[in-house]
């Protein structure tokens, strides 16, 4: 078993719990423990960084003293907590000019960060440590002839592409063999999805998301699967508020990265939080076996 | 699109220097105006400057138009045009910079208020030390479009059903501490040049 500080990231206890909930239920099987950083906080994302940029390393950098007291890697289901903490962390490790306010407001809350973390995305986690042999393995009930639609969204990929290759990322579709489905390719799938605009711009969200949605119907997907927890949430909004204009391959279901491992575990649809999707009928119906017994 | 006039005496000599002096922003310097980085932006489509044009009114000492400019807050941080700038300049990082400098100078961005949004979100971690998507979205949309508040409800209550937006946010144990954090981090953050 490896030990790893986890970092839900608020996502995980509001939108994305199914997120949360399906990680918690397949890192045991996977030889992962992950232990919750005690009383982390909201790195503050990017909006934060658009307000105040010491208040955003100092918010981070509260979470990586938390964190190196329990473990050397940090783990998050988030890309954006990912790069938000990994920015803060950089900062930290150089020690320069930059590093000296924020060390100060690390006094302040009568915290101290060596600098001993490492700041790692899930699934790059679990593509390179746990692997996918060992993945593989743990299948009882393999994706046979479902089609899935490898979505990576941006921060997973961009402006690092942390173990993957940054011009032709492989890690998801290599899960998706791992756990037996098909790879449903298509062109957009490292295009932004919008969901940062969804409040202050919400019809050119809608217009990105919709471009990608028809992309994905195109590659006649079954499944959709995302390593981000922003990017389902505004694929799922988007598919829900325009089910009557989009088909076919365009609403299928938008699994979270765990969520999708969990059904080849053969795990069941409350402990992978996927009775929380917002058109629940849609993805149960995508989800069932043809040839075997449903596994939900 | 309007073409915008500026005459000399309306730009600010020491905008390029002062743009130059943020984090990352030296290697503005070796901007090509080569134009990929609006090639590659998702957003270019509803923007009046590009990335490329925005760099090239920074350099013109267009302060005012820049700081004003929606193209930061519209910015959707998706490091396109980052990865495929051939001068290595860190556009996203700029953009972020770009928005804080037109926070401290009081400037709004024109036909947006997305810098209210990011303040109120920002407020709301400082206060309960963890995000709440629903309260940053209320009072955002209560005080800034009502309207639209309808459009997203419907969908907004079955994702409550779901439990998937709590309506009070999480607070966190230690906030007497965090509290000090963040104070000493709005201190410091003021003084720097
Ligand atoms: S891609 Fe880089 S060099 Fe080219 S115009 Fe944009 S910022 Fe300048
Ligand atoms: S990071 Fe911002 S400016 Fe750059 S391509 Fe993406 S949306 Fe456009």
């Amino acid at each position: 078993m490896t030990e790893y500080a986890y970092y839900p990231g608020c996502s995980g206890r509001a939108t994305a719990r199914g997120y949360d909930e399906s990680l918690l239920a397949v890192a045991p099987r996977l030889g992962m423990t992950l232990t919750e950083i005690p009383d982390w906080n909201c790195c503050g994302s990017g909006l934060a960084l658009s307000v105040n940029q010491v208040l955003s390393l100092a918010l981070s950098a509260r979470n990586l003293a938390l964190a190196e007291k329990i473990a050397p890697t940090v783990v998050t289901p988030c890309p954006s907590c990912c790069l938000t903490l990994n920015k803060a962390n950089h900062v930290l490790q150089d020690g320069g000019a930059a590093a000296a306010p924020v060390q100060s407001c690390l006094e302040a809350g009568d915290l101290k960060y060596g600098g001993g973390v490492r700041v790692r995305h899930l699934l790059d986690v679990i593509v390179n440590d746990v692997g996918v042999e060992r993945l593989a393995q743990a299948v009882t009930a393999p994706l046979t002839g479902k089609r899935v639609a490898p979505y990576y969204g941006c921060q997973v990929v961009r402006p690092v592409a942390e173990g993957d290759d940054a011009e032709y990322p492989h890690n998801l579709e290599q899960v998706i063999a791992a756990v037996g489905g098909e790879v449903a390719d298509f062109p957009l799938k490292t295009s932004c999805c919008g969901g940062a605009l969804v409040a202050t711009r919400p019809e050119l969200g809608r217009e990105m998301c919709l471009d990608l949605l028809r992309s994905i119907g195109a590659a006649r997907a079954d499944i959709v699967v995302t390593p981000c927890p922003l990017c389902q949430v505004t694929l799922e909004m988007a598919q829900h508020q325009n089910r009557g204009i989009l088909q076919g391959g365009a609403l299928a279901p938008v699994l979270y990265l765990t969520q999708l491992i969990g059904v080849a575990l053969g795990l069941s649809e409350r402990e992978l939080g996927l009775q929380r999707a917002l058109m629940p009928k849609t993805c149960r119906r995508a989800l069932a076996r043809t040839e075997q017994q449903p596994a939900l | 699109m309007e073409p915008e006039i500026v005459f000399e005496a309306q730009q600010d000599p020491t905008f390029y220097d002062a743009v130059a002096a943020l984090p990352e922003g030296e290697r503005l310097r070796s901007c090509l105006q080569c134009g990929s980085c609006g090639g590659t932006c998702p957003v270019a489509r509803i923007l009046q400057h590009t990335p490329r044009r925005l760099f090239a009114m920074v350099r013109a000492g267009m302060k005012r138009e820049v700081l004003t400019s929606l193209t930061p807050w519209v910015c959707s941080s998706c490091y396109a045009c980052t990865v495929n700038c051939p001068a290595g300049i860190k556009i996203t990082d700029i953009m972020y910079a770009l928005k804080r400098m037109a926070i401290k100078e009081g400037l709004q961005p024109k036909e947006s208020d997305a810098n209210r949004f990011a303040e109120q979100f920002t407020d709301v971690v400082c206060a309960h030390g963890r995000a709440s998507e629903f309260e940053a979205m209320m009072r955002y949309m209560m005080f800034s479009h009502p309207g639209r508040l309808l459009g997203k409800s419907a969908v907004g209550l079955e994702m409550m059903g779901r439990g998937r937006m709590p309506l009070l946010p999480h607070r966190i144990q230690g906030l007497e501490s965090f509290r000090r954090l963040v104070a000493r981090a709005r201190e410091l953050d003021e003084v720097k040049p």
